[in-house]
């Protein structure tokens, strides 16, 4: 664990080192301390120090949401997507746009934070109505479904309301124009979001010995799923709604944490987050230096990189079961 | 927690698909295909796309037999009822009310075009191509086409004679002509291009009197990033026809190309002495991210900001056409035209 902190902590130092324009090593770490031209002082602090933080916030609420989804739906294909977050997300910032088209950032961004809240939601209430209760594939089936129907009304306010410039803006994944308020509007919600999936992760573990078990554990099962799914609707909703939908980090990064890991979920969790946070950290780092000064999007890298070494992780550990 | 023994090995195998990917991106970004996509040069010499001019050879019958993109048609020599699938700007700037046209994405009439368009049949094109019925209706006698929908060449040729016109970037004016004589209305296009060639070069002595060599820049406010502008848009018009200067990040990255794609540190090297900041007017969002953009430090350090050359055009210079170039001259007439004669040193 220590080498995987050290590894995403080294991640988020090189990046302030590489950008868009060529910087001295030597000026970036006198900017960091007050020194430096007034131009690199800028770029140091106003563009890449709250991009670098902004990736470790994103890339660290995405895998760590990820590795809470898959124990609570036990269902090893789980990422945040699954309880049809990205679609309530989508839908509702649509809704406002229609309405109130010059409405300001800040609050398009909570939309897609209270979008995915009222997903997980009505996916909760349904799978709550379900003959054989609250369990991980009726969870599983219901997300399926909800997110199918919130994307036939977003797809129906696209093309009644002609939006489909609009969803592009808001639907292109990146990190490249954030600056410290939205870093701000992440870290609040991330970070006690964090806090309480750390509570969350010892009941979490028992949880995957089967719902039985954790009910003869004395474990409240049904009121663990609740608050493990608002952590994840927390930390991924504000993840995508700061950084656009981000491919792949919330589905790879805990099956890293669970070839190292195991399955104490403990260490799996914080690790998946580690993980995830590196691995954005990596890939918008490379996305902004190969075809510097101009950028490739970071799904692209994610995608390119992630799928392979998603294979080659599953091909050598039963990564399939997650008992 | 369990040690992995062999972590180096896990490390290399990383190590490797990064650099994989890196290679597929390099090759991707550098492929020719790619770079010919983003190329100003047409891809083949056919007649209707690039400096080629459609041919037109009379058949002495009341017909002209016409050689474009798409092949062979024979059409009317004087067309009553031509409908436009993205030639309305052309086809008005030639004199010719269209009798059934396609919007522009989707929105209905583009505003600058919209007084003259009132009334004219709109075929949609939202469900993925011309709604052909719509089209069928309006009963015309000549179909022009841009390229873009030639995948429904076939369709549109079973309602009426179909041409279909590459639009190219720098290549306006073949085109203008081109669809002011396939409608039979050459003389009047002429005319028109003529005059529009005064006016271009009174807006470049205009411009030329006020800043000089100063360099200008297109910059557009784009979903998580910026696009400086090379040769798209209206590129053409600012450093070809009015011959203005090109910042040296213009000349580093985009003229090769429509545009380079730039993030928030990328705009730091921005050298330009004006900058025309374009967004879409119709997506409020990217009204948004403008005023994200100007209020961010890095944007006030900008030469061209502090020296208060930033004029906000929305999506102005992102029109091609004849009429919208008369707009776009009127509209930096004003701009340069406000900035006083003096030299370009210490005019602040």
């Amino acid at each position: 664990m220590a080498s995987l902190v050290s590894l995403a902590a080294l991640a988020g130092l090189a990046a302030l080192f590489v950008g868009a324009t060529g910087r001295a090593p030597a000026d970036v770490i006198a900017a960091l301390f007050g020194g430096a031209d007034a131009e690199t002082a800028l770029v140091v602090r106003e563009v890449r120090l709250p991009r670098a933080v902004a990736a470790m916030l994103v890339g660290g609420a995405l895998g760590g949401a990820g590795a809470v989804m898959q124990v609570v739906t036990r269902n090893p294909l789980a990422g945040p997507g699954i309880m049809g977050l990205n679609g309530g997300a989508a839908l509702v910032v649509l809704a406002i746009m229609m309405v109130q088209p010059h409405a300001p950032l800040p609050l398009l961004a909570t939309g897609s934070l209270l979008g995915s809240a009222a997903a997980a939601g009505v996916v909760m209430l349904i799978a709550r109505t379900l003959r054989a209760g609250l369990t991980p594939l009726g969870l599983t089936l219901c997300g399926a479904a909800v997110a199918a129907l919130f994307g036939a009304v977003s797809g129906a306010i696209v093309i009644g309301a002609n939006m489909q410039n609009d969803m592009l803006y808001w639907t292109v994944g990146g990190l490249g124009t954030l600056d410290w308020s939205a870093v701000g509007f992440l870290a609040l919600g991330v970070v006690p979001a964090a806090a309480l999936t750390m509570a969350l992760t010892p009941a979490l573990t028992l949880l995957l010995l089967g719902d039985e078990a954790a009910i003869g554990l004395g474990q409240p099962i049904r009121r663990i799923r609740a608050l493990g799914i608002i952590t994840v609707v927390i930390g991924a909703g504000l993840a995508t709604a700061v950084a656009g939908p981000v491919a792949f980090v919330g589905l790879m990064a805990p099956h890293g944490a669970r070839a190292l890991f195991g399955h104490d979920q403990r260490w799996t969790v914080p690790a998946a987050a580690v993980i995830g946070a590196s691995a954005v950290q990596v890939a918008d780092i490379i996305g902004r230096s190969v075809v510097a000064p101009s950028e490739i999007p970071l799904g692209v890298f994610l995608g390119l990189c992630g799928a392979p070494l998603l294979v080659w992780l599953v091909s050598r550990v039963d990564l399939a079961r997650l008992t | 927690m369990r040690r992995v023994p062999p972590e180096l090995r896990r490390l290399l195998v990383v190590a490797a698909v990064v650099a994989v990917a890196v290679a597929v991106v390099r090759l991707v970004e550098g492929h020719p295909a790619a770079a010919r996509r983003n190329s100003r040069a047409p891809d083949v010499a056919v007649p209707g796309a690039g400096q080629t001019p459609v041919t037109m050879t009379p058949l002495g019958d009341g017909t002209v037999r016409v050689e474009h993109v798409q092949g062979v048609t024979i059409i009317p020599e004087r067309p009553q009822r031509v409908a436009s699938l993205g030639w309305n700007d052309e086809l008005l700037a030639a004199g010719v009310r269209p009798a059934a046209a396609t919007g522009s994405g989707g929105r209905g009439w583009p505003p600058h075009l919209a007084a003259q368009l009132d009334g004219v049949p709109l075929v949609d094109v939202t469900a993925g191509g011309p709604d052909l019925e719509a089209l069928a209706d309006a009963e015309p006698d000549l179909i022009i086409a841009v390229w873009y929908w030639q995948t429904r060449y076939d369709h549109l040729s079973a309602i009426a004679p179909t041409v279909v016109l590459q639009p190219g970037h720098w290549f306006w004016r073949e085109r203008f002509m081109d669809v002011a004589r396939l409608s039979g209305h050459a003389e009047p296009g002429r005319a028109k291009l003529a005059a529009l060639e005064e006016r271009i070069a009174a807006t470049r002595a205009l411009i030329h009197g006020r800043i000089g060599d100063e360099s200008v820049a297109m910059l557009r406010i784009f979903a998580r990033e910026y696009r400086l502008y090379g040769h798209g848009y209206s590129g053409p018009l600012l450093y070809g026809d009015l011959g203005l200067a090109r910042p040296q990040l213009v000349d580093a990255l985009a003229w090769e190309q429509d545009a380079a794609r730039l993030s928030l540190e990328g705009l730091v090297a921005l050298d330009a002495d004006h900058i025309l900041l374009m967004h879409e007017q119709r997506i409020p969002i990217s009204g948004a991210e403008l005023r994200r953009l100007t209020a961010h430090p890095i944007w006030q350090r900008l030469p061209a900001v502090r020296a208060g050359r930033v004029y906000p055009v929305a999506d102005l210079l992102m029109r091609g056409g004849v009429i919208s170039r008369e707009v776009t001259l009127d509209r930096l007439d004003a701009i340069f035209g406000a900035i006083p004669m003096a030299s370009p040193d210490g005019s602040e």
